[in-house]
């Protein structure tokens, strides 16, 4: 079973490489002018944030996850965003491209705005620095300097994430620290951190933008009020750093009665008189039996009364 | 605290899932001998198993030829599944997964016709190549609109017109809103068909595609598979995967993000392709999510986003229109 | 139709005739043997064709995903609506006191149990498992209209069975003392059913008062088999089905298809078990006036179902409609209604047309436009479904019945006129005491 839905999924890839096959595979001009156009867009660990998220929804579909080379297997393939080939445009031809697509690379022009093309655009760049050299070091210049430095020396420190729920403002406080060379446990600084709630195929993210811990080590996020919990309105909360392979793993999980509870109403339990449920209402099954018996009853009672006939004379 | 407890939590369920698998391997290697004699060492061994539940140990032989430890006790609950399985299986997908309705969210400006959802679903649920439990359909609101492609799984109504008219309870609504089917009991009156506005049923009307592989497997009527002969077939939203806590087939299979599928109680759904989870609410309504036809009452539990700003243009067959033969169009949007 | 009493000596005269003239088709029956081996050959052909049905699924008819009823719940439909015509005239026309019937309540009654029982057959036929049929009883949703239908089907076959054997008690007392050499098992099946029978009046009195009480319960009943068979169709959610007024329309169009069908036996009857004495050219003109009624009635519920629609032309709506009047039915559309319906019941309005053979031939055309109607019913609607058929070979897209189905939508006739040959083997056509007792034969010698 399992290798026929595999050939399924292979035979339907080929054909749908097939579709776009018509694509000549010619270079992709880019007109110098184009070419030559800087990225306007400051970067910053929360622009990274947003083009990873936007090439996650936009991008990833086809160009599958950067450095793994898992793109969809059309013809031409997608290029992977962190390979040296991709990596050797400018920015310019890249953001040509995605503004204006070709073949199967669709036309992204008016579908994401040109800021949010620069986002991605370095994110892509970010992939980059990410792969060619060490742990988090030279993104860490893209940093603004002083979480720079309070980053830096994060560098190879076991990390722990406390998380803490405030019932006053339902809000969440994540509490960073790491063990210095002295052995002090001293706070963690400049670390993102992600809240989730935990939903039954995957982590809800509590919001949007992911917020870097201050000097104290703290980042706060509060939990919108009509987030659905379970009956008693209780959230499995959990929040982890958002870039573990820069700042080491670390994760905390809490649950929180914070949340609507939830009304679970089986709706198959109720008579109904149409679909939902097995039972039927109980006037259909009177009704039902009534005329039943009534018609049949009164065939009984005919045949019992023509059985008189056969009676003698008195 | 809650950390040890989620993780010994989750643990067990792995712990669980493992050996659920093993004890499904082990069925095949075993087989009907197994069941006999285990049978009989049942009688013996029940009562010194309530004072000892690890019980004697037994080296088996698994499918994939690894020996392997297991206790006794083990060895006779593999055996008693293969008469006891399809029971189970009925019981378990009769009562469906309490606290939860399923939902599923259906991104048109990002479907652009790769079929995969459909290969998955045949595949997973052995149909032929004309049967769909999911279809992907060219679609025409108007005259003037454009074309847009829809893929229609079956909605699971909150109202489901095909679960009224069924005479013997063969498809029925869960309560965690999936309208299943139970092709051990469908008489094939096909008044569900009839019933049905989306078209959203099927009907093996010859032999099913694998009727002679599957014929030994137990009836799973999360599945509905095997398949049978004269009887209904539909989408399942794929109930047995939600129970592992996977997404649907069509959901997962999808290269281009366009399902979304999860539980409204939760108020969440995850993305087949990106597994970005969101909140079910905010996709609705910053996105201007509709159903189908829901004039009809029917309250479909899939909801659709509009075919705007789309990454691709309709292209069918390098026709960017729709032959007006070919849709037959009633309007998807009512 | 004198209602004279008539003197002793005349009574046994004129019941002598009658008894020769009616029980004479039990005994002289030409070409009977011939007739029952030309419906057994059908049984077996049809039987074989069921056989690779069974084998090789519902596939071997025409009927796909997106045409999932077809022939078959036509012809089911068919069935149910010409079984009404048993209540229609021993019941709503005798409780009306009208006399003429009297030749005539026999015959429809037959024609009404020969078609109520073929309709459940019929409808196991449609089945994809039929070997299931026990789970509507074990595992029945009383919900679903077809849980309704089975049991109001079952409860008018019998109904229906009661009116037809309670006026044979007297019959078969009359046929124990006139044909007394028939087979040892045939004088069983009137032994047991004569129970005794003397002509006492209270005897008289007893039978009456249960055909009354029959022939008032038999409405009911008879009104909810075609009206529970119509919202077969009318409680799905589809444009062409979903009409409130399917139960009135569907009962209107089963007199039609039931009177043509007794005018239909009411002439072979006349010409073959020459009983022209009995069935008159008064009857057929009295039949020929409520042929014209009931097409009246039904012409105007066609009125409302297909016009009012039209006029809205409603998206779904007007798919169906513009293919039935101007698309790929419509051929068969204006057939059915204008050939099929119109035309027969206006020249019915003329008397000189409404002479036994031309209502013959009319009642011929009236029963085949009946049968197509059920199947522009029931067909047609089903290929417009609000979204798109697509993805599907092209055999889904139409409806053209195979060998097989047609097979099998015949077979279920053949099973009618065996039934009804039987009955018209075993009984007399026309109940003999009851015309004796119209002649005004006195009623104590009937035995």
């Amino acid at each position: 079973m399992k290798s026929n839905l595999k050939l399924f999924l292979a035979l339907s890839l080929l054909w749908s490489a097939t579709l776009v096959m018509g694509q000549a595979t010619v270079p992709w001009q880019v007109p110098a002018a184009k070419k030559s156009v800087k990225n306007p867009v400051a970067v910053s660990p929360a622009v990274i944030e947003k083009g990873k998220s936007l090439y996650i929804t936009h991008c990833k579909s086809c160009h599958g996850d950067p450095g793994k080379g898992n793109g969809l297997p059309l013809v031409p393939k997608p290029t992977d965003p962190a390979s040296d080939k991709y990596q050797g445009q400018t920015d310019g031809e890249m953001f040509f491209k995605i503004q204006t697509g070709r073949g199967a690379m669709p036309k992204f022009a008016e579908v994401i705005s040109d800021n949010d093309k620069w986002s991605i655009i370095h994110f892509v760049r970010s992939l980059k620095k990410k792969s060619s050299a060490g742990a988090g070091e030279i993104i860490l210049d893209t940093l603004p300097a002083d979480l720079s430095v309070a980053s830096a020396s994060l560098s190879g420190q076991p990390i722990t994430l406390k998380l803490k729920y405030r019932d006053s403002d339902t809000s969440l406080i994540a509490t960073l620290t790491i063990v210095n060379e002295e052995g002090e446990t001293v706070p963690a600084p400049g670390v993102p951190v992600a809240f989730f709630i935990r939903r039954y195929f995957g982590n809800l993210p509590i919001s949007e933008e992911v917020d870097h811990t201050n000097q104290e080590g703290r980042v706060g996020v509060s939990i919108p009020r009509n987030l659905p919990g379970d009956t008693s309105g209780m959230l499995h909360i959990f929040a982890r750093i958002a870039e573990p392979d820069k700042f080491g793993a670390a994760s905390d999980s809490i649950d929180a009665i914070c949340g609507k509870p939830s009304v679970m109403v089986n709706i198959t339990e109720e008579r109904t008189l149409w679909g939902r449920s097995r039972v039927a209402p109980l006037y259909i099954i009177i009704t039902f039996f009534g005329a039943l018996l009534i018609v049949w009853g009164t065939m009984g009672y005919v045949v019992m009364n023509v059985m008189k006939i056969a009676k003698k004379e008195a | 605290m809650e950390e040890a407890k989620n993780l010994s939590n989750s643990s067990q369920q792995e712990e669980n899932n493992a050996r659920r698998g093993f004890l499904k391997k082990l069925g095949l290697v075993v087989g009907a001998g197994a069941a006999m004699t285990a049978g009989a060492v049942y009688l013996g061994y029940d009562h010194e198993q309530k004072k000892n539940p690890d019980g004697k140990k037994v080296r088996v032989l698994t499918a994939d030829g690894q020996l392997m430890e297991v206790s006794e006790a083990e060895l006779i609950e593999a055996a008693n599944q293969g008469t006891n399985e399809e029971s189970e299986l009925q019981r378990r997908g009769r009562e469906g997964l309490p606290g939860k309705h399923w939902v599923m969210v259906i991104d048109l400006s990002k479907c652009r016709n790769a079929r995969m959802c459909m290969a998955a679903c045949q595949g997973a649920h052995h149909l032929r190549p004309e049967q769909h439990h999911i279809n992907v359909l060219r679609m025409q609101d108007a005259e003037n609109t454009e074309p847009y492609f829809m893929p229609k799984p079956c909605y699971h109504c909150d109202n489901p017109p095909c679960t009224k008219v069924c005479p013997v309870d063969a498809t029925f609504k869960r309560q965690d809103g999936i309208v299943l089917i139970d092709n051990q009991r469908c008489i094939g009156c096909r008044f569900c068909i009839a019933a049905c506005p989306y078209s959203a049923r099927v009907f093996n009307w010859i032999e099913p595609l694998k009727s002679e592989e599957d014929k030994d497997i137990p009836y799973d009527v999360e599945l509905n598979v095997p398949q049978r002969k004269g009887t209904i077939s539909k989408c399942l939203f794929s109930a047995d995967c939600l129970r592992k806590g996977e997404l649907p087939y069509c959901t997962r299979a999808c290269p281009n993000g366009v399902y979304y599928f999860g539980d409204l109680n939760e108020d969440t759904v995850t993305n087949g392709t990106t597994r970005e989870t969101v909140r079910f609410s905010e996709l609705i309504r910053k996105n201007g999510g509709y159903t189908v036809l829901e004039e009809l009452g029917t309250k479909p539990q899939v909801y659709y986003l509009p075919p705007k700003n789309r990454l691709f243009p309709y292209q069918y067959e390098g026709k960017t229109t729709i032959d007006p033969e070919d849709s037959r169009v009633g309007g998807g949007r009512g | 139709m004198s209602v004279n009493k008539l003197s002793t000596e005349e009574s046994y005269k004129s019941l002598d005739k009658i008894e020769t003239d009616l029980l004479r088709p039990m005994t002289h029956h030409k070409g009977f043997e011939l007739w029952i081996l030309f419906l057994i050959l059908i049984f077996i052909v049809g039987g074989y064709a069921y056989f690779i049905q069974l084998r090789d699924g519902l596939g071997v008819t025409a009927m796909r995903d997106y045409s999932s009823w077809g022939m078959y719940i036509g012809n089911f439909v068919f069935f149910v609506a010409a079984s009404l015509i048993g209540m229609f005239i021993s019941s709503v026309l005798g409780l009306l006191k009208i006399k003429w019937i009297t030749p005539i309540t026999r015959i429809a009654e037959m024609i009404a149990l020969a078609f109520a029982m073929w309709a459940g057959i019929v409808i196991v036929i449609d089945m994809g498992r039929p070997d299931r049929l026990l789970n509507v009883f074990l595992h029945g949703r009383f919900q679903s209209p077809i849980l309704w239908d089975v049991t109001v089907v079952s409860t008018y076959v019998a109904i229906s069975l009661l009116l037809l054997l309670l006026p044979l008690i007297p019959d078969a007392a009359i046929i124990r003392r006139r044909l007394p050499n028939l087979p040892k098992w045939q004088m069983k099946i009137y032994d047991l059913l004569y129970l005794g029978w003397e002509a006492r009046p209270e005897q008289y009195r007893i039978i009456k008062k249960a055909m009354r009480i029959l022939a008032i319960l038999i409405i009911p009943v008879a009104l909810a088999i075609h009206t529970v068979t119509s919202w077969l169709f009318a409680a799905t959610l589809r444009a062409g089905w979903d009409s409130a007024i399917f139960g009135p329309y569907f009962v209107s169009g089963a007199f039609v298809a039931g009177v043509a069908a007794v005018i239909i036996a009411m002439y072979f009857f006349r010409y073959n078990y020459k009983l022209s004495d009995y069935i008159t050219d008064f009857h057929f003109n009295r039949m020929g006036q409520v042929l014209v009624l009931v097409s009246a009635i039904y012409i105007y519920f066609n009125l409302n179902e297909y016009f009012v629609p039209a006029y809205k032309m409603r998206t779904a709506e007007k798919l169906h409609l513009d293919e039935m009047f101007t698309g790929h039915w419509a051929i068969l559309y204006w057939f059915t209604q204008i050939a099929c319906l119109a035309i027969p019941s206006f020249l019915l309005i003329f008397k000189r047309m409404r002479r036994p053979f031309t209502m013959l031939w009319l009642s011929v055309l009236v029963l085949i436009g009946a049968w197509l109607k059920r199947f522009l019913i029931v067909v047609p609607v089903q290929q417009h479904p609000y979204l798109p058929i697509q993805n599907v070979p092209e055999s889904f897209h139409h409806y053209i019945p195979t060998g097989i189905e047609i097979t099998l939508t015949i077979l279920p006739f053949a099973g009618v006129l065996l039934i009804i040959t039987i009955i018209a083997k075993l009984f007399p056509v026309i109940s003999v005491w009851e015309i004796a007792h119209e002649k005004g034969v006195d009623e104590s010698i009937i035995k």
